[in-house]
């Protein structure tokens, strides 16, 4: 009788513990994942601030809407010494493109202006850059090797967190063009310029970078972007009407002393995207620059930190074999100091060019990399240690 | 519609706390160690969610 | 002086060089002189014009540009007593540009068709132009998609005078239609040289 009473209490424990050792598991792959998940969504990056830098600002400076969201990004102020035009370069407008962002870094950390004045966004949708495209197990970030150790930044995606911007519709209706758009599009930064004040947090945050334009009377809205090499607008310029001879001419340059680059229309019946809107909608001439991006690649293979950074892939090597991709692409890939310096080239060629067709405007600087200098020392060259700054010159991106 | 987000978002979160509060209760009331197993995994991208983690 | 300052100062250099006289191609060279007012259309909406254009303004060359010119366009100045004299067709398609004007390929070759018709009446020097190189050639385009060669095909082999950067003519394309057609050709290799070569057909 006393083993039966045993046997009958063993038997009514075992589901308790095993109860106990299952939610164990459990609350370990809670910490785990909601561990990596929470360090991605809250990493910071450093900036340590050019000497040109004179001012930083909030974007809810210029619109009060985006003012305590996550997408209350900063901006970089770098007056030059001599009067000029107003060039704004943005970066993250697509985080999964982080060539774009990181070529905007080298200008809020090297750039100093002589004539004109400069801002810069390095976060456009800071939002964005706090997730990774879900169900495609994106690193979460990765890590630029610089002379004095390894900076990290935040891996993103092409849509606003879903955290912050919830729930999409079943179409994306743009406004005020009332184009109908994919409905995940509504969290997709360039299809909402020019953004409405009392609209998303997406179309908050284009409004606002719209009244920064407006109101600091912007000449050039520069949108730095990635593309896939199966994409066919990749590797140019795409200009609004208005800036048709400005890119003609940076793309003739850079083509003849540095690297191909082409030039492509703004579509005026495509809305929502910065390079129309931003013409459409105040007087700055906008420019979006593509650099080619394998990451992006529908055929890639292991989507990893390694690929992201070297842009080596032989699946989408293998497309290019078989004529399916817009740009070249061999054993070498394209590596991020490629397409960084692409960036910054695009950039430093956009200031002369405009410079030339108004010398009344002109837009000067000094100290940012060109594309050789950038493929030959490497992007991290010119990453600065934020342990060596100046007091008060470091700021978290 | 932002006011319809944020009503729905709101709703979304108090479903999501309903469910995972019946995730919690069928794994502690059921005797089926698949069932379980079962519970416990499926209950963990609810929490992430009302967590704001993911 | 760091290596970007002086990449700078080369293309200030080279800009100016193009925009104010010295060039790659005497104005002795150009095999076929035109005269002006000059209009300046696409064949397929490519960017292409835009290049030409840069270099028409820069050197104040009395131009018109129409991105979809008709063979109305060249009546209209003729019956108004200022002419066209020439016309500069920029060959090579972009489905983005066609896209945003609402166009396929096969209306860009009707009215191309119509515009040379045209333009061979009334005695207008057609100066059939690609200045994209190979990224607006059929190998930089989707699989299927022909309409660069399309565009080339309905212009090059009626032209008075065929203008092409050099890389666009990898496969001797255009210097085939040349030879075959007995079409003077002027290759170029840079951009900028673009501008010297307008100057020079011109004489300006």
């Amino acid at each position: 009788m006393m083993a039966d009473r045993n046997d009958s209490d063993v038997g009514s424990r075992l589901p308790l513990v095993r109860k106990l050792v299952l939610s164990s598991l459990g609350v370990l792959l809670l910490a785990t994942s909601g561990v990596s998940f929470y360090r991605h969504r809250h990493l910071e990056e450093t900036v340590v601030l050019s000497p040109g830098v004179t001012e930083v600002k909030r974007l809810s400076d210029y619109f009060d809407g985006v003012r305590g969201t996550i997408n209350d990004c900063n901006l970089y102020f770098l007056e030059g010494q001599e009067p000029g035009a107003t060039m704004l370069v943005m970066g993250g407008t697509h985080p999964e493109e982080p060539g774009g962002r990181l070529a905007a870094w080298l200008f809020a950390e090297n750039a100093v202006m002589e004539q004109g004045r400069l801002i810069v966004v390095l976060s456009a949708n800071r939002s964005a850059t706090t997730v990774t495209r879900l169900g495609g197990a994106y690193p979460t970030d990765f890590v630029i090797p610089t002379d004095w150790g390894e900076q990290a930044f935040r891996m993103g995606d092409r849509w606003s967190n879903p955290l912050d911007q919830w729930p999409d519709p079943e179409v994306y209706i743009h406004d005020p063009s009332g184009q109908n758009l994919a409905y995940v599009d509504i969290r997709n930064l360039n299809r909402a310029w020019p953004g409405r004040p009392n609209g998303t947090l997406t179309e908050r945050t284009t409004y606002a970078l719209m009244e920064l334009i407006r109101r600091e009377r912007v000449d050039i809205v520069i949108d730095l972007h990635e593309a896939e090499l199966q994409y066919p607008v990749i590797s140019t310029i795409v200009a609004h009407d208005r800036g048709e001879e400005l890119a003609a001419f940076v793309s003739m340059m850079l083509s003849d002393e540095e690297f191909n680059i082409g030039m492509e229309y703004s579509p005026k019946n495509l809305h929502g995207l910065s390079h129309r809107e931003v013409g459409d909608y105040s007087d700055a001439v906008p420019l979006e620059f593509e650099a080619p991006e394998p990451f992006l690649d529908a055929t890639r293979g292991r989507t990893t930190r390694e690929q992201l950074l070297t842009g080596q892939d032989e699946f989408v090597m293998k497309a290019g074999e078989h004529g399916l991709l817009f740009e070249r692409i061999d054993e070498h890939g394209w590596p991020i100091d490629v397409r960084v310096g692409r960036h910054t080239s695009a950039v430093l060629q956009t200031m002369e060019s405009w410079t030339i067709l108004n010398p009344d405007r002109p837009l000067s600087c000094r100290g940012v990399p060109r594309y050789a200098e950038v493929i030959e020392q490497g992007l991290g060259h010119w990453l600065h240690d934020p342990s060596q700054a100046p007091p008060g010159r470091v700021v978290i991106e | 519609m932002v006011f319809l987000q944020m009503l729905i978002t709101v709703i979304y979160y108090c479903l999501i706390a309903y469910v995972a509060v019946i995730l919690i209760w069928n794994l502690v009331k059921t005797r089926q160690w698949q069932h379980e197993v079962l519970y416990a995994i499926v209950l963990l991208p609810f929490v992430l969610r009302l967590l704001r983690l993911k | 002086m760091k290596p970007h300052c002086r990449l700078t100062v080369g293309m200030v250099a080279l800009a100016s060089t193009v925009l104010t006289g010295a060039g790659a191609l005497d104005a002795q060279e150009a095999p076929v002189k035109a005269e002006l007012p000059v209009l300046l259309t696409s064949c397929g909406q490519s960017p292409g014009p835009q290049r030409v254009r840069f270099f028409l303004k820069r050197l104040e060359l009395e131009h018109e540009f129409f991105e979809q010119a008709t063979a109305q366009n060249l009546r209209d100045r003729s019956e108004a007593g200022n002419p066209f004299r020439a016309i500069i067709i920029v060959t090579g398609a972009s489905l983005k540009g066609m896209g945003a004007a609402g166009v396929s390929i096969k209306d860009e070759l009707t009215r191309t068709e119509a515009l040379i018709a045209e333009a061979k009446r009334q005695g207008i020097t057609i100066i059939g132009a690609h200045v994209e190189g190979m990224a607006r050639r059929a190998q930089g385009a989707a699989p299927g998609d022909n309409s660069d060669e399309l565009s080339i095909d309905a212009v090059i082999p009626k032209s008075d005078l065929i203008v092409v950067r050099q890389d666009g003519n990898a496969d001797r394309r255009f210097s085939i239609i040349s030879e075959n057609l007995d079409i003077p050709l002027i290759l170029f290799d840079k951009n900028m040289e673009l501008g010297s070569v307008l100057r020079s057909v011109f004489d300006k």
